[in-house]
């Protein structure tokens, strides 16, 4: 029975008065692929800041493997295996796709500091097979900003891999995708992850993509979690359908989120 | 071009063959440039790897400067001695003005530089007992060899070529990559488990180390410091010299010094307005070649 | 050490303190006309304007090439005060149309030297035209030549016009900037600005019109202060460092922190002097210092 390796307790955060997380509880288990759903305003942006340490929680506990890391930076939080990436995908645009991998690689293995060695010839054959699970062989000398939107989204992915994460949090991995693609694309994520042994905790808007690989449904409303569950129990859940306010599901497969 | 393999060693060699072909002051505008390409390529560092525009930056120039002068002249320290301490004063009031400054961005960041840099002006500008006041310290003569004019130009060579050897290490080392990667994108970075904060700050210790030792030769090249370069308009300078070499490249920086210190010492042989014509050329150049001089030369730029 | 604290005997000689009080007041108001027009301009486009001194410079030189030395009439000396005023505003304009507009977008590097270029060209500028030797406006209509007495208390009646004219130049400028629908514009694009492009403003005339209303205003302090500077090429350097320390703690695109900032920096320099004879010019920038540790945005800047 694998154990829950991540844990949120009660937390809260307000911006301007605004209550965005109040009370947010959850635990993922090792090996876990979790989806964070709810409406927009419900909060999602904010949880997945604050555990990925761009934002200090006002109260509450974050633990992870035992650990509790509340509060802690985002550096600190990759150094303690936990790897992020953005919504919008967030690269290192006038680097090459090998400098990208290989300088979270130097971060990984805390050469940050080293002044007097070549930077160009590190970790190559560690940078090159990450390039080549997500699928990004002999695109080393291109400009990291002037890839195709997937494959800088798969770019991110390899350098979210650097640190050999036990839990990867990714904010919106499909976003700007076309629907075929965005399958496709979470596809590929769940095998690594399953090849990899990673837990991973994901924000998604399509449905779809949901149902197509999560474990498990955490539903966020109103800064709190609404209800959690397999997917189909979710699925069948009157509370969540009501707070979409009964909408169908469209063609694509996404809530048409009216709500407040 | 210049990073071809024959270029550094043919450019070396002529350097080093020049000096007996050369009058006095041809060689001190030799020196001049030496001493400012060191001064641009370290105020790149901060500028074209770590995306910080200070505008203070003639701060650690001129404490480089004027460390060497007082501890050579005031205290009576040696000249070894006064030489090796200057840098490093001028790399601790880096650290401490860094330390307030770097958790600052954009104008405020540039701002406070530039308070530090006028609180400096106007301390030692007031202070004549250990800084000579507004007419500066003079006399400060290195006796033997490396007094002559030869002399300071073969150890300055050395020195700065050595100096720019480590810059260009730096550059090229983890410390550089991670320099670029926090300037392409802050918030990725730290994602990626580097502190930004403290990176920013060791790479402003290292940049304003070597400020000072170029502020140390051009001490010694004038036998004397001037608080007017601690002056807000000193502090043009390296940006002037950065821009109009370029900043992403490594070695634009030093042909925009080359160009500024004979440009300079052409004009002001020519007319007395030479502020005019200087204003006027960096107008055209900034408008007409944003890239710097070097994108002429080399098309290969850093990130 | 002794010596110094017996320097300090003024304190307790309200004579020495008001008619301290009265000079800082009066500089005071000038350094608020031209960090007024430095902090708007930095507010609005971000540029921060090196060649606000050299501004200041030529309002000063205007004045002088208006009237000469002699001001004696209220209407040469209206005269004087309206070309300083409108000459700078005008090269304002120029030099925004001409070349700040197309560096807006460049990186901040580039605006530095494009602004510090105006510096080196101003400087000599001045030197070409009216020559190396300093000028002065030494003749003023005789209401406002002399002293007045008030309470014991002597008071160059310039002065005291100069605190009025700035107070009321402040009272216009207020409503400008709180009671009319430019105004409102130009301080909601301060915090916004591209609110401003979404509502449909022709952001590029608002640039420069804000860039004439600074350089207008400089160049009236510039004219404001002829009589009592000399005008010379290096007039624009201590103007310049105060009215940035005056604009780094008011904050930066803060109206009333400009006022209050110059103000205070006004009685910092009367008094800094007493205080500290020697190292009185070291005071703002301490306080400059000070203050953006403490609050990066100034004492009155908003959050960005």
């Amino acid at each position: 029975m694998p154990e829950a390796i991540f844990h949120v307790q009660d937390v809260h955060k307000h911006f301007n008065g605004v209550h965005a997380a109040a009370g947010v509880a959850l635990s993922v288990e090792k090996g876990e692929f979790r989806a964070v759903i709810g409406p927009n305003g419900a909060g999602k942006s904010t949880l997945f800041n604050i555990i990925s340490g761009f934002v200090v929680p006002d109260r509450g506990r974050i633990t992870f493997e035992g650990r509790d890391i509340t509060g802690q930076p985002p550096h600190r939080l990759f150094h303690n295996g936990i790897s992020r990436t953005f919504q919008i995908t967030s690269i290192l645009a006038e680097l090459t796709v090998l400098e990208n991998v290989q300088v979270a690689l130097l971060s990984r293995h805390r050469r940050t500091f080293d002044l007097l060695r070549r930077a160009a010839t590190a970790y190559l054959d560690k940078s090159h097979t990450l390039l080549e699970i997500v699928g990004l062989k002999g695109l080393d000398a291109m400009q990291a900003g002037t890839l195709s939107h997937g494959d800088q989204k798969r770019l991110e992915l390899a350098v979210a891999m650097t640190n050999e994460p036990r839990l990867l949090l990714l904010d919106e991995p499909t976003a700007g995708m076309a629907a075929r693609e965005r399958i496709e694309s979470i596809g590929v994520v769940h095998r690594i992850a399953r090849q990899h042994g990673l837990t991973v905790i994901f924000t998604e808007h399509d449905m779809q993509v949901v149902f197509a690989v999560a474990d498990r449904i955490s539903v966020l409303h109103q800064g709190r979690i609404l209800t959690e569950g397999r997917p189909e129990d979710v699925r069948n859940n009157r509370e969540v359908q009501e707070i979409y306010l009964g909408e169908q599901i469209d063609a694509h497969g996404c809530f048409q989120s009216r709500s407040l | 071009m210049i990073m071809r393999n024959w270029f550094i060693p043919l450019a070396l060699a002529v350097l080093l063959l020049l000096p007996p072909l050369l009058s006095d002051f041809r060689i001190f505008i030799l020196i001049q440039i030496i001493a400012f390409a060191l001064y641009a390529v370290s105020f790149n560092l901060l500028l074209g790897y770590g995306g910080m525009l200070a505008f203070g930056y003639a701060t650690f120039f001129g404490l480089g400067a004027y460390a060497f002068g007082i501890l050579l002249v005031k205290v009576g320290a040696g000249v070894v001695i006064s030489m090796v301490a200057a840098p490093f004063v001028a790399a601790a009031a880096g650290a401490l003005i860094a330390y307030f400054c770097i958790r600052l961005s954009g104008i405020y960041f540039g701002m406070l530089t530039f308070a530090f840099q006028m609180l400096a002006y106007s301390t030692f500008l007031k202070s004549y007992d250990f800084a000579g006041g507004d007419g500066g310290l003079r006399g400060l003569v290195i006796p033997g060899l490396l007094g002559t004019p030869k002399g300071i130009y073969y150890f300055a060579l050395t020195v700065v070529t050595l100096c720019l050897f480590l810059l260009w290490r730096i550059v090229q080392s983890p410390f550089g990559i991670v320099l670029r990667a926090q300037r392409n994108n802050e918030r990725k970075s730290l994602a990626i488990g580097i502190n930004v904060d403290f990176h920013k700050w060791s790479a402003f210790v290292i940049s304003s180390f070597f400020a000072g030792v170029a502020g140390v030769f051009w001490a010694i090249a004038n036998q004397s410091v001037f608080p007017d370069w601690l002056d807000w308009r000193a502090s043009a300078v390296p940006i002037v010299m950065t821009i109009l070499g370029g900043t992403t490249s490594f070695a634009g920086p030093i042909l925009g010094a080359a160009i500024y210190v004979i440009l300079q010492t052409v004009m002001t042989g020519f007319t007395e307005y030479w502020a005019l014509f200087m204003g006027c050329l960096i107008l055209v150049i900034v408008m007409l070649m944003p890239q710097g001089v070097i994108h002429l030369f080399e098309r290969r730029h850093h990130a | 050490m002794l010596a110094w604290l017996e320097s300090l005997s003024w304190i307790t000689d309200p004579v020495v303190i008001a008619r301290q009080f009265m000079a800082g007041l009066a500089n005071g108001m000038l350094l608020f006309l031209v960090a007024s027009g430095l902090s708007l301009i930095l507010g609005l486009t971000r540029i921060i304007n090196f060649a606000h001194g050299s501004l200041f410079m030529l309002g000063a030189y205007a004045a002088f090439s208006a009237v000469g030395s002699n001001a004696n009439t209220w209407p040469r000396f209206a005269a004087m005060l309206i070309v300083s005023a409108f000459a700078v505003a005008a090269f304002g304009i120029a030099f925004e149309l001409l070349i700040l507009r197309r560096i807006y977008r460049s990186p901040q590097a580039f605006q530095l030297l494009v602004t510090f270029s105006l510096v080196l060209i101003c400087g000599d500028a001045v030197r070409l035209i009216w020559g190396n030797a300093e000028h002065a406006v030494s003749e003023l209509p005789t209401q406002l030549e002399g002293y007045i007495q008030p309470f014991g208390v002597t008071f160059p009646v310039y002065r005291l016009f100069l605190v009025g004219a700035g107070m009321a130049v402040c009272a216009g400028l207020w409503a400008l900037l709180y009671r009319t629908r430019w105004g409102i514009l130009v301080r909601a694009a301060t915090v916004d600005r591209d609110m401003l492009r979404a509502l449909g403003v022709n952001v590029g005339n608002l640039f420069t019109a804000v860039f004439a209303l600074g350089a207008g205003l400089a160049g009236l302090a510039g004219g404001l202060a002829a009589p009592i500077v000399s005008i010379g090429p290096g007039l624009h350097a201590q103007v310049l460092t105060d009215a940035f320390v005056v604009v780094a703690i008011g904050g930066m695109g803060s109206f009333p922190g400009s006022f209050a900032g110059a103000l205070l920096i006004g009685q910092a320099n009367a008094f800094g002097i007493l205080i500290l004879p020697q190292m009185a010019i070291v005071l703002p920038f301490a306080l400059m210092t000070v203050v953006l540790v403490l609050r990066p945005r100034g004492l009155f800047g908003g959050r960005e």
